[in-house]
């Protein structure tokens, strides 16, 4: 019975003393690139092809730089979104083709007065280009449209940082473990475009498949500004890992429309469900 | 109490992606009354062609309307819109669905205008080429050149194709295309086509679109040009022969050579064709096309009903018969008559 005690009492203590330091998990901080992956589906409706919500069926990927310190966070991100979009009506089935590609350059100031270790405010500004490419083969000549959508656009995020401690457990009361010690960021964006600039066929779309494609591209294409006529938000759970790097998961809803009474409108969602890697490498 | 503020503002970007068609404009209804009225709207702002070819389309609303209500078949709706599209007299008008098309047929505007089994056994005969989607072979003992092109669709013209053709026909004393009954295909065949019978760039007609649903709303005129190539040229006069089945792109190419003066027309009317399709679909999921452009000649005029030609020859009745395509016998005396020395 002694040894029995001795020898728990020995593999208890040995366990105390195999309790690892607890780290400091490094505070996102320095330069970083991203690279995220996944799917997006949405919504898309050309009046001027098409009076039909078509559904997208995307993958998505982007490759991001940003820089983060105390007070700012700074991101330049390149996206590409790249499938089909389809309509099933009246039993038949209509599908098309589209390239979406969206560069973004973005910079966010903690905002100190409300921010605190855990959770912090950000205010700041986004500039993006979108430009979507998209081909419907069912329709005769085979309808291709290209637009491009530039946004100045003011953000808003807030960042909760969860700090998971080490702790030592017993599993039915007579197993000792210990869980690891983790940290997360929690995050949520929101941007606002104040200002876009839609280049877009004005009132017919002359793209066609049987002409030279210099020739049309752009003729009838107006530039128009518009308010406030899109919204797009980021929903995200970080691990920081103990070497800085970085396993991101998220979801990103963006949609915009160049107005309910345009002659021209389009209207285009997009709900992306990623999955990303961040390697800090400074 | 922080975990409560950043669970609201969760909360409140989440409701935000829910709102998603609130901020879209609502959906048009794909009943039969609703995709009738979406195509005659579509035709009354877009089309390019309806003072040109004076159609009263506010009328034809009236005539066909009637005929529309949402428990027709989709056969019966079909028919009435297809009707109403005839109207407009136009080749690159169709309604598509998936039971049919509807078409216009212009090569009915005017009589048949060749016999390509005449061509075959008097004029291809058996030693004919066959260089890309040309079809060609020396007449008139070697000294005119007969180069069949049915078709701007069967694939792009290469340099390749035109070096070879220049190289064969460079002795002869004239050149024949005949593009009889060819209903069109990529319009960049045209410039590429054309660009071995000039040695300086030119500019072979203008075009605009239509940018608002008033009459006159279409775009500044805009040159289109056929850049001179550094290739081999042909030298001599070139005969087009055409009639009312030369359409699209072969009224452009047609419309093309009133730019030059080593080109000339021979043949019927062509069928026209010379605004660039549209496609749109409908409420229904139906689709369609129509003209949205129009195309100004060098001269100033619009040849949507057909382009004229320089010397009006129809094919004799008996021309089988006769063992002899007078169209084609026209246009070579007119190049050997210009050759003469």
């Amino acid at each position: 019975m002694k040894r029995i005690f001795l020898i728990l009492a020995l593999l208890f203590s040995s366990l105390v003393y195999a309790q690892v330091q607890e780290n400091t998990f490094p505070k996102p901080n320095g330069n970083y690139l991203g690279i995220n992956w996944g799917l997006s589906t949405g919504s898309v409706r050309d009046m001027l092809t098409s009076p039909l919500f078509y559904t997208s069926v995307l993958i998505y990927g982007d490759f991001s730089y940003f820089y983060i310190d105390e007070q700012n966070i700074f991101e330049l991100k390149t996206a590409t979104h790249n499938g089909l979009n389809a309509k099933l009506i009246s039993d038949n089935f209509y599908v098309g083709f589209q390239s979406a590609f969206d560069f973004k350059l973005s910079l966010l100031r903690n905002v100190q007065s409300i921010s605190d270790n855990d959770l912090k405010h950000y205010l700041g500004a986004d500039i993006d280009n979108y430009m979507s490419i998209r081909i419907m083969p069912d329709f005769m000549n085979a309808a291709l449209s290209i637009d491009n959508v530039s946004n100045f656009a003011i953000a808003y995020k807030a960042e909760y940082n969860y700090h998971k401690k080490r702790k030592e457990k017993n599993f039915l009361g007579l197993i000792p473990y210990t869980t690891n010690e983790k940290f997360y960021v929690f995050s949520g964006r929101l941007s606002v475009p104040v200002i876009s600039l839609y280049a877009r066929p004005k009132f017919t779309n002359p793209e066609s498949a049987t002409v030279d494609i210099e020739d049309p591209l752009f003729k009838g294409y107006s530039l128009k500004a518009k308010a406030f006529s899109g919204l797009s938000t980021d929903l995200s759970v970080s691990r920081i890992l103990k070497n800085g790097n970085i396993i991101k998961y998220g979801y990103a809803w963006m949609f915009a429309t160049n107005g309910k009474n345009a002659i021209n409108r389009l209207e285009f969602s997009h709900h992306i469900i990623y999955i990303g890697l961040v390697f800090k490498f400074n | 109490m922080k975990i409560k503020i950043f669970s609201i503002v969760l909360i409140f970007i989440i409701a935000l992606s829910a709102c998603e068609k609130l901020a879209f404009d609502k959906k048009i209804d794909g009943s039969n009354i609703s995709t009738f009225n979406y195509l005659w709207e579509q035709v009354g702002q877009k089309y390019a062609f309806l003072e040109y070819k004076e159609v009263d389309w506010d009328s034809i609303y009236f005539v066909y309307r009637p005929m529309v209500n949402n428990e027709i078949s989709e056969d019966s709706l079909f028919n009435v819109m297809a009707k109403m599209l005839n109207e407009l007299k136009d080749g690159h008008v169709n309604l598509i669905s998936p039971f049919n098309v509807s078409r216009y047929d212009i090569t009915m505007l005017g009589p048949v205008n060749i016999n390509t089994r005449l061509i075959k056994e008097k004029y291809l005969k058996d030693d004919y080429y066959s260089t890309g989607s040309f079809t060609h072979t020396f007449i008139r003992n070697g000294n005119i050149a007969y180069i069949r092109y049915s078709s701007f669709a069967d694939s792009q013209i290469t340099d390749y194709q035109l070096d070879y053709l220049m190289d064969k026909y460079e002795n002869t004393k004239g050149m024949i295309i005949d593009i009889r009954q060819n209903g069109g295909g990529y319009v960049t065949n045209v410039p590429m086509l054309l660009s071995r019978f000039t040695h300086e760039d030119t500019k072979i007609y203008e075009t605009q679109i239509k940018t608002s649903a008033s009459e006159d709303g279409f775009s500044v005129l805009e040159d289109v040009y056929v850049k001179s190539k550094d290739k081999k040229k042909y030298k001599q006069k070139v005969a087009v022969l055409i009639d009312r089945g030369s359409y699209s792109a072969s009224s452009f190419f047609a419309v093309s050579t009133y730019a030059y003066d080593n080109i000339f027309l021979v043949g019927d009317y062509t069928g026209g064709g010379l605004g660039l399709p549209n496609g749109g679909q409908l409420p229904n999921g139906w689709t369609y096309r129509f003209s949205i452009t129009r195309t100004i000649a060098v001269d100033g005029k619009n040849y949507e009903n057909g382009v004229k030609p320089d010397y009006y020859v129809i094919l004799n009745p008996n021309a089988y018969n006769n063992g002899i395509d007078n169209v084609i016998e026209f246009a070579a005396d007119k190049l050997l008559e210009n050759n003469t020395k």
